[in-house]
Formats: C-alpha cells, sequence, structure tokens
C-alpha cells in the first residue's frame, strides 16, 4: 500500500513539473528589465544603461584583455559618464576560455546586459555570431576573421577591420616601399616570409597577395608557437638574398627570434613586420640596435598625427596618466567600440534605450566618415553588417625607441628612413 | 520482462528515478537561461565521464588526455559542416570516423605495452592532434575556428534535452555494457589480466574494443559540444577538460555508474561560484579541481559514491589487493 | 674558405604549393652551403645535450625508480620561473639563488614522493601527477601572470671558423650537461648510496633483506632526480624564454627520447637527446619548421610500436606486460 501511494506521489510531482514546462513559451529570462520603469514623461530615474565586455582578465592574454577593459573604462569617463541626460556604465566579466566567456555571456545576459562588445582575442564570437539574433542583445565584434558573419543580422556588427584587408595591405605597403625606397618594382621584390602558424589566417590573405603582384618569397617558413630553437630558420635567411624581411610572429617566439638574430649578427635589409608584437613594448625592450628602423603594418594607433582623428591626443595623454603606460591599439580599439555605442545612443531618447531592436537599428543606420571617431576609421555596414570604413591601416617605424607613424600621408607624424643607416 | 524491471528497478530505486525526473524536467520551466547552460555543461559531462569510466573505471586503461576523443567529435562536425558540406548526420559520422582513427591507433599501443608506455603514446598523439589542429589552418581554421551554419542553432532548452537523453542513454549503455558478458571481460582486464588471459579471454582484442566504444561515446559527447558552442577551437583538445572528466569520475567514483552523476556537483559548483569570485581567481578553479582529484584519489580512492554503497564485509582481502603494484 | 672550396649546392623538394585558386612555386630553401649545415647541426648537438639531461632525469625517474611523474614538465618550469625571478625581479645574486633551488627541488622531489607516490598504483600515480601537473601550471600563471619571461641574456658567439659559430652559452650548456650526467653516473656507481639505489631498484626485498632501508633510499633517489631537473632549469633559462606552457612541450621531447634510448638508460638518453637535437634541426632546414613537431611525434609514435624498448636496447621484457 505504501509503496503504491508513494509511486502515486512521484508520479504526480512528474507531471506537474510537466504541466509547468509546457506553459513556458522557450525563450528569453525571467530577470529582463521589463521596459515599464523607462516610460517617457514619468520623470522617473532611469537605471544606468549597460554595456558589457567579456574579456581576458587572467589566462594567457591579460595583457590585452586589461587593455580592452582600460581603453572602454576610458571611453566611458572622457563621455562623463552619461549621454542624453541618462548614465551609461560599463560591466566587465572574465573569459579566460572559449567555454568560460560563453558561461559569462549568459550570465551577464541572465542580468539583463544587452549590448556587448567583443574582448580581447574576440575568442567566442563566432558562437555569438549565431546566437544573438534569437536573443535579440547587441553585439559590437572587433573579431578580425573573414568569415564571421555567415548572413543577414539586425544584432550582431563586425565594427572591426578585416584580416583580408590587413594582410593584402601589410603586402601592398610592402610592394610600395620596395617600389619607393628600393627603386624595386613588385614583380622583381624578393622577400622572407616568416610566421608563426598560429597566425596562419594572416598569412592565407599575404600569400594570395603575394602571388597576383609576382613578388617571389625566397624564404618561407612557418613554424608552430612553442618553437624555442631559431637558428635553423635564421641560418637559411642568411644564406638567402632578399630585400624585404616580412616576420609574422606573436610575443612569445617573436623576442627570442630578434635576439637570437642579434647574437648571430645577422640583420635583414629592411624588416617590414605585421602583427602586433612589433608595435608592443615589450619588443622596444629589446633595445634600440635592434628596433631601430624597423616598421610595421597595424590598425590605427594612438600615436597618429594630433589633428588626424577627433580625441586622440586626449586619449593618448589621459590613458597614460591613469594607467601609466603608453596606449596600444587595443585599447584604442575597446575605446572605438564603447564610442560607437555613444554615437548611436546619442540619436535616441533615453527612454527607447531599453528597446534592444531601437538600438540596433540606430548601430546600423551609423554614418561616420574617417576621422570623426578618436580612432580614425569611419563607421557604415553593408548588408552583412560589416564595418566598410575599417579598412585604413598605418605604417610605423621604429626610430630612436619611439614608434612613429610614417604612412598614410594624412596620418602620418614623419617620413621613413629606408634603408636604415 | 516483469522479471528485469524488478531486477533494476525496485520501487525505493523507481521513486527516486521518478522524482529526479521531475527535478530534471522542471529546470528548462524556470527558464532561466543560466541555469540551462550550466545543466547542459553538466550533463555533457556526465556523458564524457562515462565514457572515461567505461575505458579507465571499467577496463583499466588509464586515458589522460581523453580530451582528444572529445575534440575529434567536435572538429568532425564543424569540418564537415563547414567545409564539405556534409549534412548533419554526415558530419556527426565524420567525427566518429576521426575518433575511430585516432582510437584504433591508441588502442594498437594499448594492446601492445603496459599502463605507462599506453599513457606517453597517448600524450604523443594529442600533441600531434592539437599541433596540427592550430597550423592546418585550411583544414582546421587554426586558432580563429570554423563556424557553424546559423541555421543549426538550437534554443537552449533543445540543446538542454538533448543533452539530458545523452546522459542518460550513456548511463544505461555503461550499465548494460558493465553487465553484459563484454563488460565482465572488461572488468578482468583491470583486475587480473593474467588470469583472464589463462582462461581464454582474448584480452588484446577486448582492449582494443573498450578504447574504440568509448572513443565513440566521447565523439558523440564533441559532436553535441560543436552544437552547443557553434564553432570549434583547438581549446577543445585542452588538459583542462581532461583534468575535468577524470575528476568528475574519480571524485565520483571510478567504476560506478552513478559515479559521473556525483562528480559534475563540482563542476556545478565551478560554474555557480564563477562571477562571484573576484576574477584575478579564475586559474583558481583548475587548481581546486587539480586539488580535489589528488585527494579523492589519494585518500578515497571509491568516490563518493562509496558513501552510498553497503560496505562489504572487510576481510582485508580488499586492502591487500589495493595496495599491489600493476605496471 | 670553406666556401668557395666546399661549396655543395642542395636542391631541395620544390614543393608546389597547390592552393585552390593559386598556384605559387616557391623553392624551399634556396643554395645553402656546407658551413650553414655546419652550424645548424652544431646548434642541434648542443640543444640536443640539453635535452638530454633533462630526459635523462625522467628516464630515471620512470626507468628506473618506476615512479610515473608527470609533474615533470611543471616541474622543470616551475624552476626556471623562480630563478628568473629570484635573479631578475628579486635581484638575489646569482651564487645564492642557485643552491636555493637546489634545496627547493630537492624539498620538492621529498614531498612528491612521501605524499604521491606511495600509492605504488601506476594509474593512481599517473592521474594524480598530471592533476599536480595542471595544479602547478595554473599556480604559476596565478602567481607570476602567464607572460613569457625572458633572462636577456645575449650570447656570444664562439667563431670556429668566419662562417662557423657555435653560441658560448650553449656550448658551455652541453658541456656541464656532459659533466654532470658523468657526474651522475659515477654517483650511482661508485659510491654508497649509489649502490644502495640500484640495488633497491634491481631486487627491492633483497635489498631490504641486506639491511638497506628501501623506501628511504627510494626518497633520496627521487629527490636527487629532482635535483638533475634543477639544474636542467637553470640552463634552460639562460637559453630560453620560460612560459607556463613550456612544461608541456619539454616533456613531450623527454618522452621522445627515454623511449627511444630505453627507459632507465641515463648515458642512453643523453645520446638520443642529441641525436633528437640533429634531427629536429636537419627537419626544419629541409622540410620546414611546421613539419618539426608532427614528424617528430609520429616518428615517436612509430618507435612506441616497433621499438618500445629502446632503438639501441635489446630486448628485454620491460614494456611488455599487462
Amino acid at each position: 500500500m505504501k509503496k503504491i501511494i508513494a509511486l502515486t506521489l512521484s508520479l504526480l510531482v512528474l507531471i506537474g513539473s510537466l504541466a509547468g514546462c509546457g506553459n513556458s513559451d522557450g525563450k528569453g529570462t525571467t530577470e529582463t528589465k521589463s521596459t515599464e520603469t523607462t516610460e517617457a514623461g514619468t520623470g522617473k530615474e532611469y537605471e544606468p544603461y549597460k554595456i558589457s565586455m567579456i574579456t581576458q582578465l587572467t589566462g594567457d592574454n591579460t595583457f590585452g584583455g586589461n587593455e580592452y577593459k582600460n581603453g572602454a573604462e576610458l571611453a566611458i569617463k572622457q563621455l562623463g559618464g552619461e549621454i542624453n541626460g541618462r548614465k551609461i556604465e560599463m560591466v566587465f566579466a572574465d573569459g579566460p576560455t572559449q567555454e568560460a566567456t560563453l558561461a559569462e555571456f549568459e550570465r551577464l545576459y541572465n542580468n539583463g546586459s544587452r549590448a556587448f562588445v567583443s574582448g580581447y582575442g574576440c575568442i567566442a564570437d563566432r558562437a555569438f555570431a549565431s546566437m544573438v539574433d534569437e536573443m535579440e542583445a547587441t553585439y559590437l565584434s572587433l573579431a578580425w576573421d573573414a568569415d564571421l558573419i555567415q548572413g543577414e543580422s539586425d544584432y550582431f556588427f563586425r565594427i572591426g577591420a578585416n584580416v583580408t584587408d590587413f594582410a593584402k595591405g601589410a603586402i601592398e605597403q610592402a610592394a610600395k616601399i620596395g617600389e619607393d625606397y628600393l627603386k624595386i618594382p613588385a614583380d622583381e621584390l624578393k622577400v622572407a616570409f616568416v610566421y608563426n602558424t598560429r597566425l596562419a589566417h594572416v598569412m592565407e590573405p599575404m600569400k594570395e597577395k603575394m602571388a597576383e603582384l609576382g613578388i617571389e618569397a625566397v624564404v618561407f617558413e612557418g613554424y608552430p608557437t612553442d618553437t624555442k630553437d631559431f637558428v635553423p630558420i635564421i641560418t637559411k635567411m642568411q644564406s638567402a638574398e632578399y630585400d624585404i624581411f616580412i616576420p609574422l610572429q606573436g610575443v612569445t617566439d617573436g623576442t627570442p627570434f630578434q635576439k637570437k638574430m642579434f647574437e648571430l649578427n645577422y640583420t635583414p635589409p629592411v624588416t617590414f613586420g605585421a602583427g602586433v608584437y612589433y608595435d608592443t613594448p615589450i619588443f622596444a625592450e629589446l633595445g634600440d640596435d635592434i628596433t631601430n628602423g624597423i616598421m610595421t603594418q597595424s590598425y590605427t594607433t594612438p600615436y597618429i598625427a594630433d589633428d588626424a582623428a577627433a580625441g586622440i591626443k586626449e586619449f593618448r595623454e589621459e590613458y597614460e596618466q591613469i594607467y601609466g603606460h603608453a596606449p596600444l591599439t587595443h585599447a584604442l580599439q575597446a575605446y572605438g567600440g564603447v564610442y560607437i555605442y555613444a554615437k548611436a545612443l546619442e540619436s535616441l531618447d533615453p527612454a527607447d534605450w531599453d528597446d534592444t531592436k531601437k538600438v540596433a537599428a540606430a548601430v546600423k543606420a551609423l554614418d561616420l566618415d574617417f576621422g570623426e571617431l578618436p580612432w580614425y576609421w569611419g563607421v557604415k555596414f553593408d548588408e552583412l553588417n560589416s564595418n566598410t570604413r575599417a579598412n585604413q591601416f598605418i605604417t610605423n617605424q621604429w626610430i630612436d625607441g619611439k614608434l612613429e607613424c610614417v604612412y598614410p600621408e594624412n596620418l602620418k607624424t614623419r617620413d621613413a628612413i629606408v634603408p636604415w643607416k | 520482462m516483469k522479471g528485469i524491471i524488478q531486477k533494476y528497478f525496485s520501487t525505493k530505486r523507481l521513486i527516486l528515478l521518478i522524482i529526479a525526473m521531475a527535478i530534471l524536467i522542471f529546470i528548462p520551466a524556470l527558464e532561466n537561461r543560466r541555469l540551462l547552460n550550466i545543466a547542459i555543461i553538466a550533463l555533457m559531462y556526465v556523458t564524457l565521464g562515462e565514457s572515461w569510466n567505461l575505458l579507465s573505471g571499467m577496463s583499466g586503461l588509464f586515458s589522460i588526455n581523453h580530451a582528444l576523443f572529445f575534440g575529434l567529435g567536435t572538429y568532425g562536425v564543424t569540418f564537415g559542416l563547414n567545409k564539405l558540406g556534409f549534412s548533419v548526420l554526415g558530419s556527426i559520422l565524420l567525427g566518429l570516423a576521426m575518433n575511430l582513427v585516432a582510437a584504433t591507433i591508441v588502442g594498437y599501443i594499448g594492446t601492445k605495452l603496459s599502463g605507462l608506455y599506453f599513457t606517453m603514446a597517448f600524450i604523443g598523439l594529442w600533441q600531434t592532434v592539437y599541433t596540427f589542429s592550430y597550423q592546418f589552418f585550411s583544414i582546421t581554421g587554426g586558432s580563429l575556428g570554423l563556424s557553424m551554419p546559423r541555421e543549426l542553432l538550437l534554443s537552449k532548452r533543445t540543446l538542454y534535452f538533448i543533452a539530458l537523453i545523452m546522459a542518460i542513454a550513456s548511463m544505461i549503455f555503461y550499465q548494460f555494457i558493465r553487465r553484459s558478458r563484454l563488460g565482465t571481460n572488461f572488468v578482468a582486464l583491470k583486475e587480473n589480466p593474467d588470469l583472464a588471459n589463462a582462461l581464454g579471454s582474448n584480452i588484446r582484442g577486448y582492449r582494443f574494443l573498450s578504447t574504440i566504444i568509448s572513443a565513440c561515446m566521447a565523439s558523440f559527447a564533441g559532436s553535441f559540444y560543436a552544437f552547443y558552442m557553434m564553432t570549434n577551437n583547438p581549446e577543445v583538445f585542452s588538459g583542462i577538460i581532461s583534468l575535468k572528466i577524470i575528476m568528475v569520475v574519480i571524485v565520483g567514483g571510478m567504476g560506478h555508474v552513478f559515479g559521473p552523476l556525483l562528480g559534475i556537483s563540482f563542476v556545478i559548483m565551478d560554474e555557480l561560484i564563477r562571477g562571484m569570485m573576484p576574477s584575478q581567481f579564475a586559474p583558481f578553479s583548475v587548481i581546486i579541481y587539480g586539488f580535489a582529484l589528488i585527494i579523492m584519489a589519494m585518500v578515497k580512492p571509491e568516490g563518493l559514491i562509496s558513501i552510498f554503497k553497503k560496505k562489504p564485509k572487510d576481510n582485508g582481502v580488499a586492502a591487500k589487493q589495493s595496495k599491489k603494484a600493476t605496471a | 674558405m670553406l666556401n668557395e672550396e666546399m661549396q655543395v649546392i642542395f636542391i631541395f623538394i620544390e614543393r608546389k604549393r597547390h592552393d585552390e585558386f593559386f598556384d605559387i612555386f616557391i623553392v624551399q630553401g634556396d643554395y645553402m652551403n656546407l658551413s650553414a649545415y655546419i652550424n645548424i647541426i652544431f646548434n642541434g648537438i648542443c640543444i640536443g645535450g640539453l635535452y638530454g639531461l633533462t630526459s635523462s632525469a625522467w628516464s630515471f625517474q620512470c626507468g628506473a625508480l618506476k615512479f610515473a611523474n608527470f609533474a615533470y614538465g611543471a616541474s622543470l618550469m616551475a624552476t626556471m620561473y623562480l630563478t628568473y625571478f629570484g635573479i631578475r625581479e628579486w635581484n638575489i645574486p646569482a651564487f645564492i639563488v642557485m643552491p636555493l633551488i637546489l634545496i627547493f627541488n630537492f624539498g620538492l622531489g621529498m614531498l612528491m614522493r612521501k605524499v604521491l607516490l606511495k600509492n605504488e598504483n601506476r594509474g593512481t600515480q599517473i592521474i594524480t601527477t598530471m592533476a599536480l601537473n595542471l595544479i602547478i601550471i595554473n599556480l604559476v600563471t596565478f602567481v607570476f601572470t602567464g607572460f613569457p619571461r625572458d633572462m636577456a641574456l645575449l650570447e656570444k658567439r664562439l667563431y670556429i671558423t668566419e662562417t662557423i659559430s657555435i653560441g658560448a652559452t650553449q656550448f658551455t650548456a652541453f658541456c656541464l650537461s656532459a659533466v654532470i650526467l658523468i657526474g651522475f653516473n659515477t654517483f650511482l656507481k661508485k659510491t654508497w648510496t649509489g649502490r644502495a639505489i640500484r640495488s633497491v631498484v634491481q631486487n627491492r626485498d633483497a635489498a631490504t633483506l641486506m639491511g638497506i632501508q628501501s623506501e628511504k633510499i627510494l626518497d633520496q633517489a627521487f629527490a636527487l632526480s629532482y635535483l638533475l631537473i634543477g639544474i636542467s632549469g637553470m640552463l634552460l633559462i639562460t637559453m630560453f624564454q620560460a612560459e607556463p606552457n613550456y612544461g608541456n612541450y619539454i616533456q613531450t621531447i623527454a618522452f621522445v627520447v627515454c623511449v627511444s634510448a630505453g627507459l632507465g638508460s641515463l648515458s642512453g638518453a643523453f645520446g638520443t637527446g642529441i641525436l633528437v637535437g640533429v634531427i629536429s634541426a636537419l627537419i626544419q632546414t629541409l622540410l620546414g619548421s611546421q613539419w618539426n613537431d608532427i614528424v617528430l611525434f609520429g616518428l615517436f609514435i612509430v618507435i612506441l610500436l616497433v621499438r618500445p624498448n629502446g632503438i639501441f636496447v635489446s630486448k628485454k621484457n620491460v614494456a611488455k606486460t599487462f
């Protein structure tokens, strides 16, 4: 008898939960901010609008992750913390791995975040590209993957540069340097191309462009990230004859490589780096003997001409003042991302900010020219929500321990010295 | 039929089962995406735990980079769907095929060599695949990964139910194998291979088979992960995932079907704490996993499940046997 | 001189790299002359010698003492970090740091042996040391951050001829490795403790009957092998940079070396280390650096399948148990 009662009770519990399950509509959360609190005309205090960023605050890429965080914070500060009378604030979460980023995304979404900016590395952006349309959250991605966006979307935007543009631009720049300074036309140019295989996605468009321009890669070496010993590669470079050395390296391998070249008493004729390592202070620490004359291709950095972009000087100076070191392009990227939100939110009534559809539409409708935002790039999205005005890159050169912008004309601070004397 | 039901499900167990089912079905009703997310990850680790349990708990072959099989399943699906244009089923089968190849290599080595060499070979193979996934950008998407087609995005509830079914199926499958003749042979592999060999059991073949079955289970979990994450990434091969899988089983109870169920309590706790602790402590969770694993393995090798098991009559034989060195 | 008289022209694999849309013909490796080759091989020998020293500790632990220690790479990496921080960040003079590091390693070895490796079950050892591996890596990341650390010692080159040179630090490290290994071997052969260790390894029960305290001897042996790790770590940090995942890489190289040499053979480990160094250098030169890891580990698996007891060792029934 007892057994039967117990069985029946448990079956009832089961049916109850099935019934509760059937009533839900399967989407959304129970903790979304309802729009009732912000009806226009009530004169109530609005809740601060949250812009969320999940970035690598711990793990392998703490440096970059924290730069993003600093840049975003500085943006909020320089905007005065409010737009059109309503406060805005940043919410940060730590996403050292892809799984952690997704978990944090869910957690922040649960707590009401509906506006996101990529963190450093943009590691889970592919997942978000698929998800945000259904979840109705705006996402501004700084990822540069060429195939990130798979179709039309109302909520996912790629605001940064495209890796293909970057890579091809680098080769074009190298060819231009060959023509202007070395007096060698592109189809007779010889390069030594050494890359870290983790940057293979940058290497592939470069290879295509080299074939297109007729540039011959006399040395073409890819090595795995954990390579410690570079003597074979450098010996090959020593034996070969070429005009420009193009390295694509990360921080862990760039330093040993440069050191080894220095120990072997070998300097390539002209070095044109692509990839963030050659911009970093870590590279600068190697000393003028190694760094002088090396050129790099990068995104717009805080060191372009002061009058090129509105607010770039203030950004640079205040960043250095608050955070103690000179800002890199990462901080500027995050800064730019928050500013894009700022411009979009400016065009809306604060009451409408909680309607994600309107915010996304405002972002999509943005039309800003080059130079209007501190990061120099403009904003104009094509049908697939890729920013068509993020394709201007700059060439820098290390001169006496300082990184100076030498190209293009309107952004440079001085001319290049090629070959280095 | 009635006999089997009575054998497996006494009334007490049946009640527990029904209440568990009630809880599990109730979770999606809360409509809390975060809880659903945590539940999905936990259930996936149950499946992975059962697969490791089969290989190591039942058959005694310690696989310390189980994430290899898991990752190959993920890569198979994304590669098939993105680059080759296979259908969903075809891609899952592709992942399965890749796992079969890896399991064959590992299993073959396992038939010839003892535990230590098996481990070293496993690590070598893992390192090769890990490097391969980074280097060959055109095939694997390198460090950026490949996207899954957007049309295949499943709602979190669907994912939850798939994970739930997968977890339950893996547990039933584990128990089924355990109670079958095959399972007895597997256990013989672990307990006393020499005796089993002397009795005519094909030890080498069974080692092979258990590796393959375990790899297939992990492959399904990997394919599921591809649908959950909508992308792939060389991170799926990471040692941390392997550590989590091992921890889940060892903490819960190796060799017992409900072991992983108890073990995922750690995973759930970690996910719930995330965001509450200051962000500098992220590597800390791995440290806690590691310590939990070490402590459980040293102090209580039977795992948490032993709290629920009835203690057998202790005549000292069990204690002596557990000290015997197995090469 | 060598350039002109003995110039050998090597024409390599003219590799066609077919892309779907483009055909680029890139000739791999131009005219590399002999002195370039000699440089590369010398470099490989020096680094290989160091790998040999590093692997010999593992070989000793695994083969002779029969302890599966998968926290080996992490211990090495931790040594490297501590050396770096001691000398560069905390500004302790080098001659104090070195003994401190050695003491630390000795202590770590003792601790591991007493806590983790008391349990003779190989499977448990593997799992617990794996967990310890990850713990150490994450502890280092937590305390020291994951940033790669470099001692930034620019080494001088010793020029044998105009074009052939060896790095001074590399060469010193190589000689030191050889000396230390010979010293360790002598220790095992000639001293009382060494002989005790060998006897315990050969037959523990008989050794106990002879009056040797087997457990204590094993503790000491393990801790001594950790001293080898300490020395290798200090040598490695002078040449390479340290990052948290460095240990995994070294561990896999140690596997390759030890399995090829046969577990337990110290001098074999050194020789095979040099061989691996040279082969690695040659693969990088001839095939391209990206094939290095894959070919090396592929060979490793082949060796495991074909000759698991070691390439140079006659067939012993070491590996072939259930």
